[in-house]
């Protein structure tokens, strides 16, 4: 038993099995015993916990005053560098169970000479617990006896808003990937049975989003234009005749996230659900150049019928559900580059395409105007926002910019003022990026005084995360099965996330509330050394954006994330002390 | 709807590709692609892995009119077919480029990619200006139509492409 110790870390703080801190962390920030934490009502505070010994062992927390605490076991996620020898990153998280026997080394993770394991810890203060100091523990059994780490939490006197002030998205495309993660939730599923456990893992994905107070957006055509029917209601006849036909499997899909129906409960193996059961933020719809109209006739009357009578019917349907509330998101995503069709919807490099956009909208607004349907027309807009924003604003607009959004604060503003709606883009940070990494784009969002930040890819963490890891920028999110999980589980980076945005959500309610929200958001800002805006290098104030390349620009276009390397490990507790002063 | 055979798949895109090999304008799809673009499919740039995505361009009207005719053409038979027209890369041998497609079908379309290595059917159906029929293949069946232009030269070829009857697999969806 003596073999056996506990010790708690920060959350920016994360180490490899044999102790060595992560090199993006700096130098270990041990928090001394007791563990001291500090929450609002409704929201979690979190810290790292690592075992050192070797043996059979188990875990228990408790927290007293009606708190919960939830254990994950961290995974070490090996990774190789050019032959180089293998390392290891914790990164996903995998609930504990009641009881649940462990050992170290960790025979799942096979990790040669494993000295110690790390576990994650979230705390969370119920809306209606009592404000002041809750006392608890963390108890460690192994041979039959027992150490402790004693934990004290504050439950400070404010509760977090029931949505967040900023959306964080995790954006995914169609559903293939679920069977390949999901064999055995599929077995030889095929038809009805095949759609409806797509359904059911797409709702968790949707669910583990929204207990990280961030988003799931799920698109379901290619650039193509087709997609699976989970995402379309069926289509029949052609032209005047043409009408949606079969709506079973779209409700089925849509109708719990529309409703709200699908956050009352969490997704399997993970804490219960906590977040209110709202609709959600927003959605996908199926519309695009090929659906429901045939572009066979594209600039034919046949197509405007087509578009126009069916994009009604929609719209009927979804009135006559009452799924008024969310954001139903008229996008267009596909891109010349990709030879289906002649123009760009989705980060649109020449000008010249902006008449299509603008011929889609007129069909859209023909068929959806005026509508209790809360319609949005979503724009990924990247080299042409500028002009995109004078050109095509005006219609219910939601703006979704590329990294170029950089150099245009005027412009932002003026679309701010005009009252639409402003997120932008980019990825979520390679595991061996510093632990407090996706924060960045967080702290840029809300500091620019956006409205969101769709991660591009969040549900694809590659093809072996776990022993051939290349750095899962792409999936935060990560399947659950190889532990017996038919979900969904989380990581430290979106627990990371969900605890940056719960410190802006008190933040903004607070300072907002005193009216000085303006004021806090200078403050803070100059005390972080990240750049919200940038000038333009010389190309781009020289050239139109058809002859902008990586090349004149010196930057690469793909929304990959380069997390800024000179920042302290631990630069976010600016921002959450002065969230915990504003409580003051 | 009646699955049909691979019998009767085979012999409608081999009778499908022939009647594109009489309809698809070579003269027409050679406007389609920019100068600019088919410089950087051409030559991309080794440092910078997407801009010849990023300068990927079109004639909309050429684009459109082409569109249009592959989709007709994949409506001649009464089964999911994907249309798509090759091009020769000027100056390159045997490297092709993707430069319309339809539905989700296609048996050689590398994801973004600029141009790739023509498939040794697809150099048969340029040298012979003929019909071909793919090799067999588990999911797909797949014809070539040549696509000559004014001087009657081979300039390119349209692929048909259709789920193998025998396939299990469901048929792609995101592309």
């Amino acid at each position: 038993m003596a073999e056996f110790k506990l010790k708690a870390f920060d959350e920016w703080t994360a180490q490899d099995p044999f102790g060595k801190v992560k090199a993006a962390d700096g130098q270990a920030r041990v928090i001394g015993e007791p563990v001291v934490l500090r929450a609002a009502r409704g929201a979690y505070a979190s810290f790292r916990l690592v075992v050192t010994g070797k043996g059979d062992y188990a875990l228990s927390a408790s927290v007293g005053g009606g708190l919960n605490v939830e254990l994950y076991k961290s995974w070490y996620h090996r990774m190789t560098s050019r032959g180089a020898k293998p390392f290891y990153t914790p990164d996903a998280l995998v609930p504990l169970k009641k009881a649940q026997k462990l050992r170290l080394p960790d025979p799942e993770n096979r990790i040669p000479r494993q000295k110690q394991q790390e576990f994650w810890v979230d705390v969370f203060v119920p809306r209606g617990s009592k404000a002041g100091v809750h006392s608890g523990r963390i108890v460690l059994r192994a041979g039959g006896a027992n150490i402790g780490l004693d934990l004290e939490v504050e439950v400070v006197r404010a509760t977090l808003p029931d949505e967040p002030v900023v959306v964080m998205d995790n954006n995914s495309y169609g559903c293939r990937w679920l069977a390949e993660m999901y064999p055995e939730v599929y077995g030889r599923s095929k038809g009805a049975k095949y759609w409806s456990k797509t359904i059911e893992l797409l709702h968790h994905y949707y669910r583990i989003s929204r207990e990280h107070r961030t988003v799931l957006h799920n698109l379901g055509y290619g650039h193509s234009g087709l997609g699976d029917p989970i995402y379309a209601p069926k289509i029949a006849g052609r032209g005047r005749s043409k009408r949606l036909t079969d709506w079973k499997l779209y409700d089925a899909h849509y109708g719990p996230l529309l409703s709200g129906e699908t956050f009352k409960t969490a997704a399997p193996g993970l804490p219960p659900a906590r977040m209110k059961a709202s609709p959600i933020w927003g959605v996908y719809t199926p519309i695009n150049p090929d659906w429901p109209a045939d572009y066979l006739w594209w600039g034919e009357p046949g197509y405007e019928v087509e578009f126009v009578n069916c994009v009604k019917q929609l719209d009927a349907h979804l009135r006559k559900k009452g799924w008024t509330r969310s954001r139903i998101e008229f996008f267009l995503n596909h891109k010349k580059r990709y030879r289906w069709y002649e123009w760009d919807g989705d980060e649109q490099k020449y000008a010249k395409d902006n008449a299509r956009h603008q011929d889609m909208v007129d069909l859209w607004e023909k068929a959806t105007k005026p509508s209790r349907v809360n319609w949005v027309y979503r724009a990924d807009a990247s080299w042409q926002m500028k002009r995109q924003f004078e050109e095509l604003g005006g219609h219910r607009n939601f703006w979704v910019c590329g990294g170029f959004i950089n150099w245009y604060p005027r412009e932002v503003k003026r679309v701010l003022d005009r009252g639409e709606h402003v997120w932008w883009y980019g990825g979520y940070p390679a595991i061996n990026a510093a632990s407090s990494a996706p924060l960045q784009n967080l702290w840029r969002t809300w500091a620019r005084g956006l409205h969101g930040f769709c991660h591009w890819l969040a549900v694809s963490p590659g093809k072996d995360p776990w022993f051939n890891c290349t750095g899962a920028a792409t999936g935060p999110i990560y399947p659950g099965e190889r532990f017996g999980i038919p979900g969904p589980i989380p990581s430290a980076r979106l627990k990371i996330l969900r605890n940056g945005i719960q410190d802006i959500d008190l933040l903004e309610s607070r300072a907002r509330k005193a009216g000085k929200l303006e004021r806090v958001r200078k403050a803070i800002a100059r005390k972080v050394p990240i750049v919200l805006w940038q000038e333009p290098p010389p190309a781009a104030r020289r050239l139109p954006p058809e002859d902008w390349d990586s090349e004149n620009l010196a930057t690469e276009h793909e929304p990959i994330m380069e997390a800024i390397r000179s920042l302290e490990p631990d630069w976010w507790k600016v921002v959450r002390d002065r969230a915990f002063q504003e409580v003051k | 709807m009646v699955r049909p055979t691979l019998k009767k798949v085979t012999a409608e895109l081999l009778e499908a590709a022939r009647v594109a090999g009489v309809m698809v304008d070579g003269e027409l799809a050679g406007k389609i692609i920019s100068e600019r673009a088919m410089r950087y499919i051409k030559y991309p740039n080794p440092r910078y892995r997407f801009m010849t995505g990023d300068y990927y361009d079109v004639d909309h009207d050429s684009f459109l009119l082409m569109k249009k005719t592959l989709l007709r053409l994949g409506r001649l038979v009464d089964f999911p077919c994907g249309t798509s027209l090759w091009l020769q890369v000027p100056g390159k041998k045997n490297e092709m480029t993707c430069v319309v497609q339809n539905f989700k079908l296609h048996r050689y379309y590398r994801f973004g990619a600029g141009s790739q290595p023509a498939a040794p059917e697809m150099i048969k159906c340029l040298k012979t200006g003929e019909v071909v029929l793919a090799p067999a293949h588990k999911d797909l069946v797949t014809t070539l139509a040549p696509v000559r232009d004014s001087l009657g030269d081979v300039v390119g070829v349209v692929e048909f492409c259709s789920p193998n009857p025998g396939s299990k697999t469901l048929v792609p969806a995101w592309s």
